[in-house]
Formats: structure tokens, sequence, C-alpha cells
């Protein structure tokens, strides 16, 4: 059966909890969390600048569970915000966890594969394909019409409330697939049930395509031959993880108590400028800056200075990491925004330059000058409808 | 180029004026001007005038100014460059009158700010003064705009919100006696500390109040000021200066260097120095500008500017009192109309007759720094001669 070879795996946790399970900042969506689980993989040092254009990628599958999930705009982002030219291929699939074990063992080489699950339990993953190989190899698939699990007017997941059938019916063609299997991983039906029916199966907090690829980095992990089952209602999908030479890593922020409402208390319909959005979109996404002509950085760039005689170089990519030179937390009741939220000036490291952005996943006004962080993709604001992404600045200390 | 005075000035009181409009305020501020010259003015004498006004609330601002005021028959321009208008506008005027091309010209700034919603002025101020598509979103509104400047400062000197509490207290205690400012009551340090934060360092206190108004301004030329008063006010120096208009494009946030170009440049044209100044009026938007616009201005060297207010220097007791009218702090901010009735408060001061008058005060200066904190005008003013 089919197989292919591992580059690389990346799990991305947001930095919140519900006190039960991964919740998504006030700032993320699939888009943000895409580029957060890719950049991951892409060979990108933490906090060094995005200079290398990771080579090899030929092509960006998406994989998600609901089309609301996916913005207007979230292909471009999701290039610009990983250093990938635009003319790339990009499809987005929609499904679950088989839909994303599926996509890995038949993507050709250079493939970047992405899973997100926005909604709770909420992570993002990423798997780069080398092309043919054994790191991973498909079992089988199987497909039952059976919509247990399926969404709810007003957003979140209902179950059919129907435990024999959903037992039975619901995931046992999916056990069936890893029946012979030692100590299997599964993805998407809930465990307790699960492991009644087949003890020694292993889940994972997400249950969507996000949580096929924690279910196949806990297998690469294991260091043994495992078996990966994804499941999303009557649909189950399993591969065999075999070993790879690929990195698995994982982002490392431990997660704390959500706010118990991150709303605004206050709608606003900013005005979006299209064109001044368009014209934005590299420079802002793809975190470029500009040079003058003393050495000095700017960001955002700057356009050619009159009277400056020569070319002006063209645009710098910047340091994704910084310290804080200035801050401001602001407590006033602004309409669309939910206060306190606190503003900084960042210094990016090694470089002239300085950024105006967010402090994100972190509690409002607890900013120090002198904070180390980094500049992480996030979603600025919704105008007119539109996600406006931009740069947020993550504390490395968590206060 | 000939010498220019100021030969009368008049204001409206400054607030929450839901009874007067645009048109209205513009009006009596005229009025009130034309009324305060010595010798009376008849409004043909006027030669051009200058509208300071940063919202065009009502329409068309030179328009308006000419058609609620009569002056359809002479050159009126709208002055906009943010919180520094009203100064700017002052020496645009003192430009054509200073030229020899006009010999009286006419100062107005007034500004509508309470027509629309309070909260409604968050997103409107940012929209007039972010780009739209990279600041904008972040919500950065205008106290934080200069938040993150004292922020800086407070970290590299020192200086703490009990200095910059100093600030309103001041300017609160002599709102009380100026029967224009918009807030007329005391406030003690520890209410400044404990009012609700409204950007970090800035709590309420810190902050000034949303305040509609108007002032009106007369410029003579000094060879016809006698038609009009022997007691015409000089206009020594001005200056207008900029910085860039993106916070992470600023050098130094701990400064700001509109400010340190303005008044170097009517420093410099006046030949004085900060030493000379006995009183002035400067721009108090929010609390801790004040105290750091002390060393941009250069009445302290870098870093003095909690000395000066732990020293009690800037009170109208002290050696060189600021904002004897109560500032924007109390008198209140009126973007277009602030400059324009700083320099009123320093006519009435000059001549000795403001209601908090300084002892004989010869030389004086008026400051506003504003926008993305990217612009500044200074007016340096010298009383009368004897």
């Amino acid at each position: 059966m089919a197989g292919v070879r591992l580059n690389g795996l990346g799990i991305y946790l947001p930095a919140w909890t519900d006190g039960r399970v991964h919740v998504a900042g006030p700032d993320e969506d699939v888009t943000t969390m895409a580029v957060a689980a890719g950049a991951l993989v892409l060979d990108r040092p933490a906090d060094g600048p995005g200079t290398r254009r990771p080579v090899g990628i030929e092509g960006v599958v998406l994989v998600v569970r609901e089309p609301d999930q996916v913005p207007a705009n979230l292909a471009e982002t999701v290039l610009a915000g990983l250093g990938l030219g635009q003319t790339l291929p990009f499809s987005i699939r929609l499904g679950g966890a088989p839909e994303l074990l599926q996509a890995v063992v038949t993507a050709a080489a250079g493939t970047l594969v992405l899973g997100v699950d926005p909604r709770a339990p909420a992570a993002a993953g990423a798997v780069l394909l080398a092309g043919v190989g054994t790191d991973i190899t498909a079992i089988g698939s199987a497909r039952v019409s059976a919509p247990v699990r399926f969404p709810a007017p007003g957003g979140g997941d209902r179950v059919y409330q129907d435990p024999r059938f959903l037992r039975d019916v619901g995931w046992s063609a999916g056990l069936d697939l890893i029946s012979g299997e030692a100590e299997p991983v599964a993805a998407g039906g809930p465990i307790a049930v699960l492991r009644k029916l087949r003890p020694g199966v292993s889940g994972v907090e997400a249950t969507g395509p996000a949580g096929a690829v924690a279910a196949l980095a806990d297998a690469a992990e294991r260091g043994t031959a495992t078996s990966v089952l994804g499941l999303d209602n009557g649909t189950a999908y399993a591969v065999r993880v075999n070993g790879t030479d690929g990195p698995v890593a994982r982002s490392a922020r431990p997660a704390r108590p959500a706010p118990p409402s991150w709303d605004p208390q206050t709608e606003a319909d900013l005005p979006l400028a299209l064109p001044a959005y368009t014209r934005a979109f590299e420079a802002k996404i793809g975190f470029l800056g500009s040079e003058e002509p003393d050495g000095t950085l700017r960001h955002p760039p700057r356009r050619r200075v009159p009277g400056v005689p020569g070319e002006r170089p063209g645009p710098v990519p910047l340091p994704r990491s910084g310290k804080v030179y200035s801050h401001t937390t602001i407590h006033a009741p602004v309409p669309g925004k939910r206060a306190p939220y606190t503003l900084a000036v960042v210094d990016l490291d090694g470089v002239p330059a300085r950024a105006l952005a967010h402090v994100t996943d972190s509690e409002p006004g607890t900013t120090i000058i002198g904070d180390p962080g980094r500049m992480v993709l996030r979603r600025v604001a919704v105008r007119q409808g539109v996600s406006d992404y931009g740069y947020a600045f993550q504390p490395k200390e968590i206060r | 180029m000939r010498e220019v005075a100021l030969v009368g000035a008049g204001m409206i009181a400054f607030g929450e004026r839901f009874d007067m409009g645009m048109k209205e305020m513009v009006a009596e501020a005229y009025a009130a001007a034309l009324a305060s010259v010595d010798k009376g003015i008849d409004p043909p004498a006027i030669g051009a005038a200058w509208f300071s006004q940063v919202g065009s609330v009502d329409g068309f601002p030179a328009g308006l100014l000419a058609d609620a005021c009569e002056l359809q028959d002479i050159p009126v321009t709208r002055v906009e460059n943010a919180c520094a208008s009203g100064n700017d506008a002052i020496r645009n005027a003192a430009y054509a009158v200073g030229s020899g091309l006009v010999d009286v010209a006419l100062v107005l700034g007034s500004e509508k700010v309470r027509d629309t919603s309070a909260r409604t002025t968050f997103w409107e101020w940012m929209g007039a003064n972010r780009d739209m598509a990279w600041d904008f979103p972040l919500g950065l509104i205008s106290p934080a705009n200069f938040a993150l400047h004292v922020s800086r400062y407070m970290h590299e000197f020192g200086a703490t919100r009990e200095h910059q509490a100093m600030v309103a207290v001041k300017n609160h205690h002599n709102g009380v006696s100026n029967p224009h400012a918009h807030l007329r009551f005391e406030v003690t340090p520890q209410q400044v500390l404990d009012a609700p934060m409204v950007a970090e360092p800035f709590g309420l206190l810190d902050c000034v109040p949303q305040s509609d108004g108007a002032a009106a301004v007369i410029l003579a030329a000094k060879d016809v000021a006698g038609r009009y008063t022997d007691r015409p006010v000089g206009i020594l120096g001005f200056g207008t200066g900029l910085d860039r208009i993106m916070h992470a494009h600023k050098t130094d946030l701990a400064s700001f260097p509109a400010t340190r170009k303005a008044a170097g440049q009517a420093f410099g044209m006046a030949g004085l120095s900060p030493t000379d100044i006995d009183v002035a009026e400067v721009h108090d938007c929010f609390s801790g500008v004040e105290m750091m616009s002390y060393e941009d201005l250069g009445f302290c060297g870098r870093g003095e500017a909690p000395k000066l207010l732990e020293n009690e220097v800037t009170t109208l007791g002290g050696r060189l009192p600021v904002n004897p009218s109560g500032g924007l702090k109390s008198k209140g901010h009126p973007p277009g109309a602030t400059g324009v009735a700083q320099c009123y408060e320093l006519f009435h001061q000059l001549r000795g007759t403001a209601v908090n008058q300084i002892d004989a005060p010869r030389y004086a200066l008026a400051h506003n720094v504003g926008g993305p904190t990217a612009v500044s005008a200074v007016t340096i003013l010298a009383a009368p001669r004897r």
C-alpha cells in the first residue's frame, strides 16, 4: 500500500485552556494556527530572521472540518506567513482526522500538510512530506454513513445520543482496521469509549485533523512501529508509523486558564481600506522591513527617500524576536476591543528596527520594559468582515 | 520681516457646549476678540483670516468661518496640524503680517468634539491619525499614543505616576479661578493616583476632558498696532517641528523631537533662551506630557523634569509658572482652539490682566504637541514695551 517519507512533524497548542482542554486565543483562527504549526516544521530557527525561504516545498494542503472556519484570505496569508511563494498550489480539504491521514499518505514530495482544529479542543498540526517511502504506510480505510457528530447551529458540535449505535456503527468499522495492531493511537473518537472496545488504544486531546497529526507525533516518538487511527463520524482511516528521521517539534508554551469571556464589551465595525490592505500585505504578513541609507531598518517599510541617490535596497526580512522597548495597557472602553489590552513597541533582536504590536498570550498589564519574546502572526482585527492579520508580541515569560 | 503683535484676544468658556454649534462658537469667540481691542477695531480692517480646526464639523471650514463672522471679502484658510493647529495658525498669520502683505489678521481656533457620542471619538481620532493598513487596527487611542512616550521616559529617568500627578494637581488648582475652564475643581495627589486607569500610566485625572470651545486672537503689524492699542504684545518668535509619524520609526520615545525643533526655531528667531521665559502655557494633554515637555522646551536638563515638579518650580508661586490658566487638563482641550487659547492667556499675562496673574512677566511661551506625537508648534511672546 501507499507510503511516504517524513521530513518533519509539528504540533502547535494555544496558550490557553478552559480548565479541561486547550482553547484558541481571541486573536487566533484557522489561518494563524496553520502558520504556527507550519513554522514549527519549516526548519526555521525559532527566533532567527525569516531569511531562509523554505526549499523544496511544492504545495500546501490544509485540512479543516467545517467550511465556515475558512476566511476568504486564508491561502495567501498562510503562504505569506510561512515565507512561501504565492504561486504554490494550495488546496483546502474538508474533513477530520481520517481526511488528514489520507492526505498525508497520498501526498507528493515537498507537500506541507496542515491540520487545524480551531474549536476546543484547539490545536494545529503540520506534516512535511519528502516523497515515497516507508515512514508512514497506509493500513486501510472504512466509511459508513453514520453522522454521529455534526455542527450545531450557532457553533460547536452536537452528538447523536445513542451510545450503543455510536459504539456498534459509529466507530466499530474503524476499530476493525486496527484489530491486530499493538497499542494504537486514535484521534477523533471518544477515548473512553474506544478503550472499552479496544483495550490498549491511546488517544490525543484534539479530535479533528490536528488530532491526527498529534497522534502521528505520539506514534513517531515511540520509536517502534505504531498504528494511528483517524475517526470522524463513520469514516475511518488507519496508517502505520514505522519510524522517521524527521524531527518532531512541539510548541512548548505551558497553557493557562482563559478569562471567562473574550468578547469585546461593545461592537464596532471597523472600516477597511482594501487597497491599503492589499498594498501592505506582503510586508505586513511577511514581516519585512526597509533599509535606510544609514543602515537603520524600518518596520513598516518606508518608500524611497527623495534626493538620496542610488537604488533602494529591496525588502528586508526581519528577526522574529525582540525585547519590549515601551508599552501601555489600555483600560478605556474602546468599542470592538476587549479591555484591558496591551500594546508594545518592540526592539527587534540584533537589528536597528522596532515594531508596534499587540501583546498576546499573556495577562494584560503584566508587560515590563525589557521583556523578551517573539513576534507571532495573529488576527489583529476584523474589519468590515475581513480578517486583518499582523504580528503580535508573545512574551517569553508567562506572568 | 516687520514686527508683528497681538492687539486683541477673546475666547468662550470651554466645556461640553451642547448649547452651541460650531457656527455659534466661532461667532462668539470672534466677537469677544473684537471687543477686547483697547481702542476698538472695525472688521473691515482685517485683511486675512486663519481658521484652526482639526475636525471639520458642520462642513467646509474656511467657508464656515467667513460665513459666521461676516468675513466673506477676505482670504480665509483652514489650518490643520493636529493639536498644534492653533499655534501653527498663528505662525501662518504672522508670516502674512510680517511680510507686509497684510496689516491685520484674525486667527480663530474652534473645535466641536461633543456633537458625536463620547465613545465614537476613539476610532474617529485613530482614523484621522493612523495608517489605515498598519497602525489603525491596533487600537492605539490618543492617550495610548502619548503613554508609550511617558512609559519609556519613566523607565529611563525614574519619574513616577506621583510626579505626573503633581502636574494634574497644579493645573486643576489653577483652573479653579479661570471662568473659561471646563473643569473647575481641585484634585489631590491621591485622587489622581486612585482614578480609574485609562491607558497606563495615565488615569482618568491625568487625561484632558473632551471639550468644545473657541478662541481668537487679532494680529497687527507693529507699525499699525497703535491704532488699536498702546499695549501690544509682541510675537517675537515661532516654530513648527515634525517627527516620524509611526511609533516604530521614532528614534527615542523618551522625548518629543517635534517640540525640540519647534522650540529651537522659536528661540532662535526671538533671540532668547529658555531661561528668559517667565511664564508658559505647555501642552498638558496628559499630565506626563507636560513633565516631559519641560525638557524638550529647554526649561531643564535631560531627566530633570521630575525635580522641577518636586521643587514646585512650575506652580503659580514658582520661578517659572506653567499653565496658569489651568492648562489643557483643567481648561479643556478643543484641539483647534487650544493653541489660540494659550495665547489668549499669555496676552493677558503679559499685559497684567490675567486671572492668575504672574508678577510682571516679560517673555512668555505657548507650546502644543500633537497628532501621532509628530508635530509641535511654539510661540514666544513679549510684554508691551514701556
